[in-house]
């Protein structure tokens, strides 16, 4: 029962990053000024960490079930 | 994306003062630390068991190493406050005002799915004030800028930017500009 519970919120918790990754892209490539460079710059320190974070969130979720 | 039009130049891009920023991230940015100082205590420090009224309360829990699952409930945290954090960053760049040779543009962010970009060309400015009221504005030198416009423009106001009076002679100066080029067209 507790596995499920930890899955679920893995799960959501993906789904809700990948959400607000999505709105955030969207943001910045609809309100930002075509020619500034340090848009690239900012929203790839943001991919990463969010990509690294939730391979983190997905290690402990498979260290603590199995 | 915001485009330029033909012939457009930018003169400025201000944004509020980086102290502004620097303030609303303060506490999150502590929090995603603390939580990191967190993770590493729990990764190499011994775990004492789990005390007899929770594992009444949820026997199951017996089934699982403690250590994994706070870590995985901080890395749960971790990656709310990574989006949280960057979601002020978002709302503070994204909140930009562009002074062009032509016109002035406004881009801010009410709340996630609701965002407002106008502009105002130089020929329609009337008065420009600025406002800067407080210790910390007064000592970092950051301010409001109000810009009154005629016609159907609404006021246009510079929130907590940096230098306010070095901003205020870039408008005037765009504006001189922008008049000289219109009158020149005009004969």
């Amino acid at each position: 029962m507790i596995a499920l519970i930890l899955i679920f919120l893995s799960i959501a918790i993906i789904v809700f990053s990948l959400i607000s990754a999505i709105i955030i892209f969207y943001h910045f490539k609809r309100f930002a000024l075509s020619a500034d460079q340090n848009v690239k710059k900012i929203l790839n320190v943001f991919k990463f960490g969010i990509i690294i974070l939730i391979l983190l969130n997905l290690f402990f979720l498979i260290l603590t079930l199995f | 994306m915001i485009t330029l039009r033909k012939n457009e130049k930018i003169y400025l891009i201000k944004r509020r003062h980086p102290i502004v920023l620097r303030l609303e991230l303060l506490p999150e940015v502590f929090i995603f630390f603390a939580i990191l100082v967190l993770m590493t205590f729990l990764l190499f420090m011994p775990l004492p068991s789990l005390p007899e009224w929770v594992i009444e309360f949820a026997p199951s829990l017996l089934e699982f190493e403690i250590r994994g699952l706070l870590l995985f409930s901080l890395s749960f945290l971790l990656l709310i406050f990574w989006q949280v954090i960057w979601l002020t960053i978002t709302n503070y760049y994204l909140d930009s005002w562009i002074i062009t040779n032509k016109r002035t543009i406004h881009t801010e962010l009410r709340g996630l799915f609701s965002r407002i970009v106008s502009s105002v060309p130089h020929d329609r400015i009337q008065d420009i004030t600025i406002d800067v009221h407080g210790i910390l504005p007064t000592v970092l030198h950051f301010g409001d800028l109000h810009i009154q416009t005629a016609g159907e423009f609404r006021e246009f106001i510079f929130r907590q930017i940096p230098d306010p009076y070095k901003t205020k002679e870039v408008i005037f100066e765009a504006r001189r500009e922008f008049l000289k080029a219109l009158k020149k067209e005009d004969a």
